[in-house]
Formats: structure tokens, sequence, C-alpha cells
């Protein structure tokens, strides 16, 4: 019997993982290693490629002064836009999963930013940012306040950029947590309030605690969503007020596409797969530790 | 332990069934009883009605071929392209604006149209199209020109007369801003934010990205610097608004201004001309005048191509169907039609009609007999793009004021002398 | 009592989800608005908020210019397939990777995480090559089965499993139940909370999806939505009011899909009945 089983399960998940590994490793990982190779090379569409060693590496990070500047404009803008994604995430799903009347309402009003691409997204919230025409700043001088250059001054910008990603993002990140919060058995409120404990203690002693999983899974999410912003700052400021919201994938995009330097490109990704790799690795080390515990 | 291994298995064969399903199920439904002339087209409005009546009229004269036209946003263009060709996937034809990053891939039409066929049009702009092995790829189909737009109604409102002839870009500037004060609309010039806008401005002070040879960069030139030194100093002075060129102007481009009124000057090209003619209507009036002329005349060419790649149609249809559409009868419809400029040489000589406007169109045509010839040469530039990219960030920090104008000019060589290597 | 209780919470969650819901759902309504107003309105500023003049034509206009019906039917079988092949595959995963234990299982999940970030565009012209090996360029299958392992999809799934106590399965493993059964019968039925975020994820981004369609297929009559609303923007000139009605009409399969699935998420696996 014993045999048996740990026969089984040395076969099983390999099959399980099978059909996922194998399109993941065909169109993932295959690529990836092809794409780390060309950062060996220079690279333009009237030459062929020229074999190049490390060069790539040394000029992102010893010449070029926006690689390093995109990686920290990058790493403000993450510490902040996961903060926001996972307070206001957990707030908006526990807020969802009480029982008031026209939930299925504000739910979808939460989601429906989540549906709209990137482009409208922008054109949007440029109407309402605009210095001079802006939605925002008829609000802000009919209070009798001096109307600002939103997306002209670089905290400004960062802050919006931020607050723009998370009102484009948080709906998704919001079910998550409204599907974590199923996971939690109704009895532990039941027996909580038995003992008298009040709404916000419930929040802190059950929900919070037993919502972890989730909130790690939104952390992790959001972090690396944060990696992959793009278009929605791109298209909203270009990055600009100058260079203030110039990000890693908008460095890699401008390198490989408006400068036609796809290998200088590669070696940027390759940097940025470190990065991750070593978060994920750290990640995945503190979730064992909570699990072994 | 079986039942794994079913189910396993099952889910593995489910992947290539379906692909076999779907992909066998549409390459059966596309077997053509007759020539397929795949042809990938991007459009910026009226021209797409204008292309699709050219078609639509070889396809009746010839019921033999099908063309299948495909348009596209023309951001993904390049990688589209260029990805489809790398996997022998590439359009029979394609409209495009860098002809060059498809050498690789192209179709060699010399065989195939008839021998006089690359002379009728324009000498700068054929260079785009000959690859370095000597083939012809293509040709060009229309032309742009670089050039500014202002509000009638507020010079007049103002009280200020319309430059004419040739003034340099300080009167037009000057002139703008009086009409700006004098009238109170919030913004005096506007140019796009773009390498190329930017070149065809200060081709008037003698300065160029490249050296007229195309060996080097000209960036350091003091021409060169002095204009750039004076575009960013223009926006200091809020003569030009910092929405557009400094960052953070989401969509709220010069057009947007322009059409509502608010902008006296816009520094920009005749393919606004169709959109403006509609959306203005006659809430104002407005025209194009001539770059400003300091050392000389400004300005900008630019254009598209049909460009022809290797594939499995027959390139005898592919090289008849590009003749056609390179041949006067169908630049003239499309040109009319789409409002652009013709690159045919007999065009050019005669003029097209066109439905509206006509006035302004010619002023533009009027411009590219003026333009100077570092304008063609940077244009036609292998590293144009790339370089001019790098001019447009680099000014762009200096505008926002995140580093000086010196510093920008120091990074904007060694990021542009790092791309020529 | 109990009511009593909830009461200054459920106030003021009806305070917050309100004025969440105006900022949230106001820009989209204003998009919808602006639908309906001509380029010159939409370019107006400072921007009106209601049409001045409502305009029909941006939709009939926009949907005249390609065949709307042909490329709804292919996004609708692209998002389905998709996220049915997403689904299936990634629990199948999720299942090995949350409730095994074995070699290589750590390194595999962790290169999951990593890649989870490489941007499409960046690997597009491998992928591409692969794709045309296999001889899956201009079809359907092209764009539904490459993204399907999604990194993403799985990790949801993984850490949701994580969840379901092992009791349950070695219970079920002492009455003889084999993986396969266990994975449909415990872990599928449990996990639903999970996999309607997966759904919904899968779905929306299949849909909206326009750079990997764009890449795979050059024959119109393949054409998904998306590369019909794409189509408007322009090197020079972008027709807004077209954009924006496209917006709209992609949205709205989008929407009843989500309503129905947000269902799920409060259906719950064990719980004995929900709070409230």
């Amino acid at each position: 019997m014993r045999m048996g089983i740990r026969r089984r399960t040395e076969l099983a998940p390999y099959l399980f993982l099978l059909p996922n590994l194998v399109i993941f490793t065909l169109f993932i990982v295959i690529p990836t290693l092809a794409n780390f190779y060309l950062g060996l090379f220079r690279t333009s569409p009237s030459a062929p490629p020229q074999f190049v060693g490390l060069e790539n590496f040394r000029y992102i990070f010893t010449v070029d002064d926006l690689f390093k500047r995109s990686l920290s404009n990058l790493a403000s803008f993450m510490v902040f836009d996961v903060m926001a994604i996972v307070v206001l995430s957990v707030l908006i799903g526990v807020l969802l999963n009480q029982s008031i009347r026209g939930r299925g309402f504000y739910r979808s009003a939460f989601f429906f930013p989540v549906m709209l691409s990137p482009v409208v997204i922008a054109l949007v919230w440029g109407w309402i940012l605009n210095n001079r025409f802006g939605l925002l700043n008829a609000m802000v001088s009919r209070i009798g306040l001096d109307p600002q250059p939103w997306l002209l001054k670089p905290d400004l910008a960062r802050f919006w950029v931020v607050a723009v990603h998370v009102w484009a993002t948080v709906g998704f990140f919001a079910i998550i947590i409204l599907a974590g919060l199923q996971s939690i058995p109704a009895s532990l409120y039941e027996a909580a309030e038995v003992d008298g404990s009040t709404t916000l203690q419930n929040f802190f002693y059950i929900t919070l605690p037993l919502l972890a999983p989730s909130i790690m899974t939104v952390s992790l999410l959001s972090m690396i969503r944060a990696f992959e912003i793009f278009d929605h700052v791109y298209i909203l400021t270009g990055g600009g007020p100058g260079t203030a919201t110039m990000m890693v994938i908008q460095y890699i995009y401008r390198a490989a596409f408006e400068l036609d330097q796809q290998g200088r490109a590669s070696a940027a990704s390759l940097v940025l797969f470190v990065i991750l790799l070593v978060l994920a690795l750290v990640q995945y080390r503190i979730g064992k530790q909570k699990e072994a515990l | 332990m079986r039942s794994i291994r079913l189910v396993a298995l099952l889910t593995l064969a489910l992947v290539p069934a379906m692909v076999w399903a779907v992909g066998g199920k549409e390459s059966s439904a596309a077997e053509p009883a007759q020539t397929v002339i795949r042809f990938t087209w991007f459009t910026d409005g009226p021209d797409k009605a204008a292309i699709e009546a050219v078609i639509a009229d070889y396809m009746s004269a010839n019921p033999n071929v099908t063309v299948e036209l495909s348009i596209v946003p023309y951001a993904e263009l390049n990688q589209l392209l260029a990805t489809q060709a790398s996997g022998g996937q590439a359009p029979d034809l394609a409209r495009v604006t860098e002809p060059y990053r498809f050498f690789d891939y192209a179709l060699d039409l010399t065989p195939y149209v008839s021998p006089g066929f690359a002379d009728q049009f324009l000498k700068g702009s054929m260079m785009m199209v000959r690859a370095p092995s000597g083939a012809l790829v293509g040709f060009p189909h229309d032309l742009t020109m670089n050039g500014p737009f202002i509000n009638v109604s507020l010079f007049k409102k103002a009280g200020i007369p319309v430059p004419t002839g040739k003034v340099t870009w300080e009167s037009l500037f000057e002139a703008a801003s009086a009409v700006q004060k004098a009238t109170g609309v919030p913004y005096a010039v506007a140019a796009d934010r773009s390498g190329h806008r930017l070149d065809g401005i200060v081709q008037s002070y003698g300065a160029s990205f490249f050296t007229p040879d195309g060996k080097a960069l000209n960036l350091q030139s003091a021409n060169t610097t002095g204009a750039f030194k004076y575009f960013v100093d223009l926006h200091k002075q809020g003569i030009m608004p910092l929405e557009i060129w400094a960052g953070g102007s989401g969509y709220v481009g010069g057009n947007q201004q322009f059409i509502n009124g608010q902008l006296v000057m816009y520094i920009s090209g005749n393919w606004q001309v169709a959109q403006f003619a509609s959306t203005i209507g006659d809430k104002f009036e407005w025209a194009a005048i001539p770059n400003g002329f300091n050392a000389q005349s400004g300005g900008m060419p630019g254009g598209k191509f049909v460009m022809a790649f290797k594939g499995k149609t027959d390139p005898k249809e592919v090289g008849k169907f590009a003749e056609y559409l390179g041949s006067k009868a169908a630049v003239e419809k499309y040109a009319s039609m789409a409002m652009f400029l013709p690159a045919r040489n007999d065009l050019i000589a005669s003029g097209v009609a066109y439905p509206v406007r006509t006035d302004v169109m010619n002023v533009f045509s009027a411009g590219l007999a003026m333009m100077p010839a570092t304008a063609y040469s940077d244009n036609y530039h292998l590293k144009f793009g790339p370089v001019a990219n790098v001019v447009r960030d680099r000014l762009t920090q200096a505008i926002a004021d995140e580093i000086s104008f010196d510093e920008a000019m120091t990074r904007m060589q060694r990021e542009a002398e790092e791309l020529m290597k | 009592m109990r009511r009593g209780r909830l009461n200054p919470m459920t106030l003021l969650a009806y305070a917050v989800l309100t004025a969440g819901s105006i900022l949230m759902f106001g820009p989209v309504i204003w998009i919808g608005l602006s639908s309906f107003k001509d380029l010159a309105e939409i370019y107006q500023s400072p921007p009106t908020f209601f049409p001045k003049k409502w305009v029909f034509t941006n939709y009939t206009e926009a949907i005249r210019q390609f065949p709307f019906l042909r490329y709804l039917w292919n996004s609708v079988f692209v998002t389905v397939t998709a996220t049915v092949l997403t689904l299936l595959i990634n629990s199948m995963a999720a299942y090995a990777l949350s409730k095994f234990r074995f070699p290589g299982r750590d390194a595999i999940f962790v290169l999951m995480l990593a890649t989870l970030m490489i941007p499409v565009r960046v690997i597009m012209l491998p992928v591409y090559k692969i794709i045309a090996w296999l001889g899956l360029a201009n079809t359907l299958a092209g764009i539904i089965v490459p993204p399907s392992a999604t990194p993403t999809g799985v990790f949801i799934l993984r850490q949701y499993m994580m969840t379901i106590p092992d009791e349950l399965i070695d219970a079920a493993k002492i009455d003889g139940a084999s993986n396969v059964q266990i994975y449909s019968r415990i872990i599928l039925p449990l996990s639903a909370p999970a996999l309607a975020v997966v759904t919904v994820f899968s779905v929306m981004w299949r849909w909206n999806d326009f750079m990997w369609p764009l890449i795979v297929i050059n024959r119109e009559k393949l054409f998904t939505l998306q590369l019909a609303l794409a189509r408007f923007r322009g090197e020079l000139v972008t027709d807004w009011n077209y954009v924006l009605a496209m917006t709209m009409l992609s949205i709205v399969p989008v929407a009843v899909v989500f309503v129905f699935m947000q269902r799920y998420l409060v259906r719950g696996i064990a719980s004995t009945g929900l709070k409230g």
C-alpha cells in the first residue's frame, strides 16, 4: 500500500505538469533563452548581427544614464504601487464581500476599469489631468485652490502614474482577495461573535491572518505586474516629464524599437530577469517558512 | 495508474487535435481558386477609402486576382512585418515608412515591372527602395511635407497681418506670440514631439542631424547646436507649451488645440489637411504658410512606400499589381482622394486636383521644391529614425529642466555615436 | 443582535463603496458618453461630459468598415477555447505543484515565477519563428496555444490549492481514489473561486489582447475585434470617435462574463453558508 502510493506520486505530478510544461517550454523558456543570447550581439536592421561579448552590459551599466534611471524609477514606482494595491484590494475585497444591497453593481463598478485598454485609459485620464483644461483642475479651482500641472512636475507625475495604474488594476486584485475570503469558514465568525468580538477585532484576528495566502498572491502578482508596467505610463506621460516616469520596460522598448538596438534591449531584459528571479526566490523561501510553521 | 496516463495523454492529444481542427479548417478554406495578393496597410484616415477604390478598380479589370487588404496600427507595423518576414510569412505587399528594415526579405521587382518604372518617381525618394544589392524593392507611393498651419481668424482678430514670403522663424514666432497676447488664446506655437518635425524647423538654420555625405553626425556643429538651443528656449519663454515636448501630454496633441482654435501656429504637415477640413469646418479660417526662412528654407520630406516581399504568390502578379499602383492614373486618384502629395515626377509637375483646400496643398507642394538637400540626406539616412529619437529624448530632458542644455547635448552625442557603430 | 452589530460596518461599506464606484466608474461612463460625440467634440477643450449632439454614426460607421460579426465570432472562439485550455492545463500544473513532492518541483515553480514578467514584445520574434515552424502562422490556433501556459494562472491556482487541507486528499486516498479522481472530484470543485478568478483573468486578457493576434494573423478574415479597433490608430492621425465606439462595443461581452462569473466568487466551497 505505502509502496503503491509512493510509486504513484513519483510519476503522477509529472504527468499533470506535462501539458503546461510543454507549452511553457516551447513558447516561453526557449524564446527567453534565445532573447538572452541576442544580448551578446550588436544588432541593426541594416546590418548582420555582430558578436560583441559583454559590451551591451558594459554599456547599459557604465555609459548609459537612462538604464540606471529607469531602474530607480521602477523601484520607487513599485514600492508605492504594490503598497497601494495591497491595502486597497483588501479594503475593497472585504467591503465587496459584505452582504449589502447592490453588491453585484459595486463589484462590476470596481472591475470595469480592468477591461479598458491602456490607450483608452490614457485618453480619459489625459482629459482629467490636463493642466489647462482638465476636469481635475476645474474642480480644484472651483473649491478655491490653485490649479496644478499634474503631469508636468516630476513628483506629481510619479504620483499620478501610480494612481492611474492602481485605478486600472485594483479591481482585478480585489477579486483575488474576494476569492480568498471564501476560504474562510463562516463558523469562525460565528464563534467569535459568541465571544463578543467586534467587527474590527474580527478583521484583525480572523480575516487578516487567514487571508495571508491571498495577500501574498496579490503582493507578488502586483509586484510582477509593476515590473512590466509600460503601456499605461508610456501613453499617459511618455515617460516624462523628461525621464521622470521612464521605467525599465520602456527602456527596453526604446532600445529595441526606437533605437533599433535589439542586442542592448536583450541585455537589459536579462538584468531585469535576474532581479525578478532573486525576488521570486526570496518570496518563495518566505512562503515555505510560513508553510512550515 | 492507468487512468492517470490515459487522462494525461488525452489532454496532451487535445492540444494538437485542436491545432489541426482549427488550423486545418482555416487552411482549406483559404485555398485560392485564383491569385490572392496579401497587402498590409496602415491608415491615417482618408487614405483607406482611397486605396480601397484603387484596388477595386484593379480587381474589376483583373477578375483572376483578389487583393486582400489587411489594416494594422502603425505603432506595431515594423515589428509586425519583421516578425512575420522572419517566419517566412510576410505579406506580398506592404505600405511602409522605412523599407531598409526589410531588405533581407524583399522581392526584387526589376524583372516584373516595365524597364522605365523606377525613373517615373522622385529621385530622392527612389533611393529608399534600392537595396544595396541594386534590387528594386518597391516604389514611393506618396510624399509628405512638413510645415506650419496658422489660424487666420486669430490673426485677423488681433489685427496682425499674416506673414508672407521668406520670413525667419523668429519673426513667425514673434507674430504668433503677438496674436496670442492680443487674442488671449492659451497657445502661441506648438510642434509635434518628433525628431522629424524638429529637423524640419532647424533645417532653416543650415542645421542637420548628419553631414551631407551621410558619413558622420552633425549634431555638434554650431548651426545645429544653436538651433536646438533656440528650440529649447522657445519652451522656456513660454512660446511653445511644455505639455507637448516636456512629456506628460497624454493625448493633448497640437492638432487638438489647433482644431479648437486655441493655438495660433501649429508646425505639422500636409497629412493634417483632410482632418482639419472636416473637423474645423467653418468654425474659423485657417491656412498653411511656408516654413521659416533663415539661412535657407526649412521643411522635411517624408512619405510612404509600397514594398514587395518574397513569398509563395506568383511574383509576376505582384509586380503587375505594383506597377498598376504606381501608375499615373492610380496615383492621381489615390493622392487626390487621400489628400496626399504624389511622388511621381509627372504629377509633381502637373499638380493634382484635390476635392477641398487645394490652396493649402499647393503651399506644401511649393515647399517641396524649396527644401534644402540636407533635408533629403537626413531623412533618407539609414540611422535617421534612431538618431531622431535620441535627439527628441535628450532635448526633452533639457526642456523639462531635468538636465542642462549642455549636458543634454553631451548625452545626445554619446548615445547617437553608439548608434552609428 | 447580529444586524445591530453589523450596522456601522454596513454603513461605512455603503459610503466607501459609493464613493469608490463614482471614482472607478465615472471615467468609464465618460468614455461611454464620449463614444457618442463627433470628433470635433471629442477634441474640444475644456471637454464636455454629455454629448452636445448625440452621434450614432461612430458605431454604425465603425462597424461598416469591417465584417463585424465575423470578427466577433473569431474573438469569441479564441477567448472561449483559450480559456478552457488555460484552465485545464494550469489547474493540472497547479495541482502537481501544490499537492505533490517531487524532484524539480521548486525549480519549475520559481522558473515560472521569474518568467511572469517577460514582456511578450521582447520574445515575440523567437515565439513567432516556433509558431511558423509548427505551421501555426495565420491560424486561430496560433493565437490560442502559445500564451495558454500562463504562469500567472498557475500561480494563482497553486496558491489557492495550498489552502485546501491535505486531510481531504489523504481521506480520499484511503477510500481508494486515484489522482485523477482527487483532481477532478476534490481539487477542482474546491478551487472554484480561484478558477473563477483565472477565468475572468483569461477571458479579459484574451479578449483584449491585440499584439499577439496581430503578429500571428495577416489575413483580415481571421482578425479579432481588437485588431479591428487598433486599425484606427494611424501613424499621424487617430480616429478617436471610432476607437471609443469600438471600445464600448468590445467591453460588453467581457462585462457580461464578469457579471456572471462574480456570482461564483460568493458560492464558496466547503463553507457552511456565508457571513451575513
